[in-house]
Parts: structure tokens; C-alpha cells; sequence
């Protein structure tokens, strides 16, 4: 029996120190996230509201640092983490299903039709509050990538086609949502939207970790069950057809898991670029372009890096909030750089 | 496995690929598919794989109708080796075979002990197992067939369709993949354009524009007339002496004006 048992438990091991390895690192930057900010808080006091919240420890802790910690710094680092993890496994999937490494929410214009769906609905008030907004991003983004799938394949069906496709989506559904703002918002609905646009985490509370948080999970849970049948894409999807993959069936859940992420975090805090894209090449280096490592990586990283992000955006400037969407452009776009120069050298 | 394919087609541009072929596959013997360019023999292979969207007719796979199979129950009998796949992500040769288990393997049932034994294997018959680390873009197009054929010799088929099997191959490797061919206990459909590799084979089916022309022995299905009418070539038949076996010699059909 030991015999059977053996080559399991070996297996096991390092999926579970790379798990306690990975939970960690996530801990520590949500810690990070929430101690570094404009008012300067100590470790200790953030430990000790932590504590008070999460098992009732009675610290006795001033109330507003209390309140600054707990109703906004803690939900504004667990949406970022979240946020970081959708987009960057949005951009696995898409990458492994598209077949294209230049794919992501961002360049295939999902996030600009979540955009506008999120804009519509709260302009035209065609529904009410959070969910009503995250729905809207998610006819808007489902809309804008079947456009440019359709356009890619009316234009030839290749991978270049496809990049300019998302490239045409992208500026349409943005300009719908200029047009939206210009037509029916008064001038500071107007300035408060183009300003989430871009990417903001400061509206940030409890009710919008209810929405990411399920959201990535269920993203993450999607990515790692169709962990074999990303792999199998590698050769096209006719090879995935002929290893047993249901290829339509497989592309139909997680498009729409990337859809639903991607619109989701959107309508929480804008649409934040370069994530989906860097994140997941930065990954492939470092742990190969097999999924059952590649997707949990790329989710860890993300979270990672956009809690180191959005930290950026607040103290970067001081008494000023920069858009996060700026931050990661800012390392982003040099990343994106790299990644091109290093498939040139490839092909 | 016993393959069974009844009035096959399908359809392209307003043109028939491939028209009305029907074509029973008996178990356990080496079937070859010879024609010129064009004449529809992949188009053929991916109709007996159930690989076309849009196809007209039917395929059994030992009496069970294709059509009713999950692709996971396919791809536990046939495996199917294509023209030319390639693939941009930095796979190594491992991790290339690795994919053939696909179909055996679930979220529940992950890769074990057996699954990496299998591997090694089907690595190792296919002359691969010295290269597992070489990383994909590194390969030469000849090591790149033989990955192939190795990731489907992994899936542990009873159906194997290989599109070309020896093309990029050098002559050693050309003859060792079709003896490892021959000697597999499974049943094989391949596509070939060596003729003289092709009379190897236990039965030959000679496609032309779409359509299956000829079906049989290789030494009935390639007389000189066939030969000349379908490929264009004038062959004569020499017999090798170290074996007694009939060789095709081939000469452009101008040279004889
Ligand atoms: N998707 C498609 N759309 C239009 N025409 C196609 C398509 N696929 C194949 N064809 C055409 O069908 C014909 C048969 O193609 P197929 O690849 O089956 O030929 P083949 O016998 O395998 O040729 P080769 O010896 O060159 O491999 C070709 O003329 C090809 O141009
Ligand atoms: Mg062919």
C-alpha cells in the first residue's frame, strides 16, 4: 500500500510548499498594502486592528486609524490583489486560446466594451448600483470581444488580424464611451468617470471585495480545471481537438470566465492595461509555459503587482492620487517593449 | 480497431475536397493513402479523425458511430499526427510528448508514475529520448515530425493516422519510424507520397481530386497505367536482389516524348 501511496505524496510536496510559499508572499503584500499610504500607520496598529476584526482581540486601537485601516485600506488592497490575479490569468487564457502572445482584456478590446457597458448603464440609469454596473461591463465586454472575433475571422482569421482587430474594438467602444459621457453626463459625472476610466482604486469599499474577490476565485478555479486543456492548445486547436480536448465547449467557459473577470474588475476600478499582458509573459519565463504552474503563478504575480501599484499611485506624488492605470503603463509599456524584442529574436 | 467510413465529404469554396469516399478499415493492418497534391488525402485523414467542421457521412469506430463519442473517448483510440503543427511557446521535447496523455488524464486523475513511464517510452521508440530537455524552437523539422510522433505514440491509441509521417525525415529515421510503424500492435491510416514506401503497406487506397480511385494490395493498385494517369510519371519495376521485393524507378513522362 505504502508503495501505491508514495509516488502521490511526493508529487504532492512541492505543490504544497509552493502553495505555502505562494500564501505567504500573498499575505505579506496585502499587509504591505495596507500599512503604506499617505497617513503613515505602524505595523503594530495595523496588526492589531487586523486582529481586532478578523477574531475580536481587543487591542485597543484610536478609532479613526481603526476606521482608515479597516473600512478603507483593507478592501482597497484585497480588491487590488484580486484585480491583479483576474487580469493577469484573463491574459493566460487568452494568450493559450488565441494562440497570440500579444492577447489581453486590455489590447482585445474587452476591457474598453466593459467600459462602455459600465458607462451605460450608469449614465443612462439603466440599472441600479454594483451589480447592475458589473452586468453592464459584462454585455459591454461579451459584445465588444465577439466583434473582434468576428472581425478577425471575416478579415482572414490570423493572429495579426486578429491584434488589429482588437486594435479597431478598442477605439470604437472607447469613443462610444466619450460619446456616452459628452451626450448625457453633467460636467462632474463626466470628470469622475474619466478618471475611473483610467483607474482608480480610492472609491474602493467592502461591497466591492464581495464582487472581486468570488470573481477571481472563480476565474482561478476555471484556469486550473482547464489546466491540461490550456497545455493542449499549444499546437492549435485542432491538435487540442484530436488530444480529446471539447474545443468549443472548453473555449465557450473560459472566455467566458475571462469576460466575467475582466468585467468585473473593470467596474469596480477602470480599465487597467498591461497587467494581462506582461504579467503572464514575466511568468512564462520564469516558470515555463506549462499551465498547472503558469496559471497560479500568474495570479499570485498579478495580485502582487497590483498591490504594489496601486501603493505607487499613492505615495508617488505626495497628497496626490496618480491613476493606477498610469503606474502599470508606466512599467507596463517597457515590459511589452521586452516582450517584443524577445519574440523578434524567436521567430 | 476496426474503422468504418461511409459516403465521406466535404466541401470547400463551392468545390468538393472530398467527395463520397467509403472506406472499411480492418483491424490491425497498415493502410496507406497515396495521391498527388491537392487530391484531398489530409482532408481525408482530419474526416476520419472527425476533425471537419461541415462533414457529409459517417464514420464508425468499431460499430459505434463517431458522432455519438465525446472527443475524450476519440482520442483514447485514435491518435493523429498533422502535417505541420507548430507551436510558440517554449514547450521542451518532455513537455511536447507529455501532451499525448491529455485524453487519459483529468483534474481528479492528474499525471503519475504510470503516465511519465509511458512517456519515456514513446520518447524512446520514436529516437527522441536523448533530446527530452532540447526546447521545441531548438528542434530541426525531422525531430519535430519524430515529437509528434512520439506524443502519439504516448496517447496509447488503437488508431494511429499520421499525415506524412516521413516527410523532414533523413533516410535512417525515414525506415526506422516505418519499421516501428509495422510493428506496433495498433491499426494505422497514413498518408504517404513515397510509392515505394508505400508498397509496404498492407492495403493502398489511391485518392484523386477528392475522390478514392482505387483500393487494394499495393502490387494490384500500382500498375505502370495508375501510376501514369493519376501521378503523371512513367514507372518501370525493378526487383532488388538483395531481397527479391519490386522496386519503382520514375521518369517524367516528357523525357519519353
Ligand atoms: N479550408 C479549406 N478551404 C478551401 N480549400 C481547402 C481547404 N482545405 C483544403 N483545401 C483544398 O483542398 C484540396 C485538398 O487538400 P489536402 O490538404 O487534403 O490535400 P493533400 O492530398 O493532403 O495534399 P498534399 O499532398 O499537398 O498534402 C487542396 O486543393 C486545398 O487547396
Ligand atoms: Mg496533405
Amino acid at each position: 500500500m505504502s508503495r501505491l501511496f508514495a509516488p502521490a505524496a511526493s508529487a504532492l510536496r512541492p505543490v504544497v510548499l509552493w502553495g505555502l510559499a505562494g500564501a505567504s508572499l500573498l499575505v505579506l503584500s496585502i499587509v504591505f498594502g495596507i500599512t503604506v499610504g499617505e497617513t503613515p500607520l505602524p505595523l503594530s496598529r495595523v496588526l492589531a486592528v487586523l486582529a481586532n476584526n478578523l477574531w475580536n482581540a481587543g487591542h485597543a486601537v484610536d478609532p479613526i486609524d481603526a476606521g482608515i485601516i479597516w473600512s478603507y485600506r483593507v478592501p482597497r488592497t484585497l480588491v487590488a490583489a484580486a484585480c491583479g490575479a483576474g487580469l493577469a490569468l484573463s491574459g493566460v487564457v487568452l494568450q493559450a486560446i488565441v494562440r497570440n502572445p500579444l492577447a489581453d482584456p486590455y489590447l482585445l478590446g474587452v476591457s474598453a466594451g466593459a467600459g462602455t457597458g459600465a458607462v451605460a448603464v450608469t449614465i443612462l440609469g439603466l440599472g441600479s448600483g454594483l451589480v447592475g454596473m458589473s452586468a453592464g461591463a459584462f454585455a459591454g465586454a461579451s459584445l465588444s470581444f465577439l466583434l473582434v472575433v468576428l472581425l478577425a475571422r471575416a478579415a482572414g482569421g490570423g493572429s495579426p488580424q486578429l491584434v488589429l482587430a482588437g486594435i479597431a474594438g478598442s477605439q470604437l467602444f472607447n469613443a462610444l464611451t466619450s460619446f456616452l459621457i459628452t451626450k448625457s453626463a453633467n460636467a462632474e459625472q463626466a470628470r469622475g468617470i474619466t478618471y475611473w476610466l483610467l483607474g482608480n482604486l480610492s472609491g474602493i469599499r467592502w461591497p466591492d471585495v464581495s464582487l472581486a474577490i468570488p470573481a477571481a476565485l472563480a476565474g482561478l478555479v476555471a484556469c486550473l480545471w482547464f489546466a491540461r486543456a490550456l497545455d493542449a492548445f499549444s499546437f492549435g486547436a485542432s491538435s487540442a481537438a484530436s488530444l480529446g480536448i471539447a474545443v468549443r465547449r472548453v473555449q465557450v467557459i473560459l472566455i467566458g470566465a475571462t469576460t466575467l473577470m475582466t468585467a468585473t474588475m473593470v467596474s469596480l476600478v477602470g480599465s487597467i492595461g498591461f497587467v494581462g499582458l506582461v504579467i503572464p509573459h514575466a511568468m512564462r519565463f520564469m516558470v515555463g509555459p506549462r499551465h498547472y504552474r503558469l496559471v497560479p503563478a500568474a495570479a499570485l504575480a498579478g495580485a502582487v503587482f497590483l498591490i504594489a501599484a496601486d501603493v505607487t499611485s499613492r505615495v508617488l506624488i505626495p497628497s496626490q492620487v496618480v491613476p493606477i492605470g498610469v503606474v502599470t503603463a508606466l512599467v507596463g509599456a517597457p515590459g511589452f517593449a521586452l516582450i517584443l524584442i524577445r519574440n523578434r529574436r524567436r521567430a | 480497431m476496426k474503422l468504418s467510413a461511409s459516403d465521406l465529404g466535404w466541401c470547400a469554396g463551392g468545390r468538393a475536397i472530398v467527395d463520397g469516399v467509403s472506406l472499411d478499415i480492418v483491424p490491425g493492418e497498415t493502410f496507406g493513402l497515396v495521391g498527388p497534391n491537392g487530391s484531398g488525402k489530409s482532408t481525408l485523414l482530419r474526416l476520419l479523425a472527425g476533425l471537419m467542421p461541415r462533414a457529409r457521412g459517417r464514420v464508425l469506430l468499431d460499430d459505434v458511430p463517431m458522432e455519438g463519442m465525446s472527443r475524450r473517448d476519440i482520442a483514447r483510440r485514435v491518435a493523429f499526427v498533422e502535417q505541420m503543427a507548430d507551436t510558440s511557446e517554449a514547450l521542451t521535447v518532455r513537455d511536447a510528448v507529455e501532451l499525448g496523455r491529455t485524453p487519459w488524464l483529468s483534474a481528479l486523475s492528474p499525471f503519475g508514475y504510470e503516465d511519465r513511464r509511458i512517456v519515456t517510452e514513446a520518447m524512446d521508440a520514436a529516437g527522441m529520448g536523448h533530446m527530452e530537455d532540447h526546447a521545441w524552437a531548438t528542434l530541426s523539422g525531422g525531430e519535430r515530425q519524430r515529437v509528434h510522433i512520439a506524443r502519439a505514440l504516448a496517447q496509447r491509441p488503437r488508431l494511429l493516422m499520421l499525415d506524412e509521417p516521413t516527410n523532414h525525415l533523413d533516410i535512417h529515421h525515414q525506415l526506422s519510424l516505418l519499421r516501428l510503424v509495422s510493428k506496433l500492435r495498433v491499426t494505422v491510416i497514413m498518408a504517404l507520397h513515397d510509392l515505394n514506401q508505400a508498397m509496404n503497406c498492407d492495403r493502398l487506397g489511391v485518392m484523386e481530386q477528392g475522390r478514392l480511385v482505387a483500393c487494394g494490395a499495393p502490387g494490384d493498385v500500382l500498375s505502370p497505367e495508375l501510376v501514369a494517369s493519376i501521378f503523371r510519371v512513367h514507372v518501370t519495376a525493378l526487383t532488388d536482389p538483395a531481397d527479391n521485393s519490386t522496386v519503382f524507378r520514375f521518369h517524367s513522362l516528357e523525357d519519353r516524348r
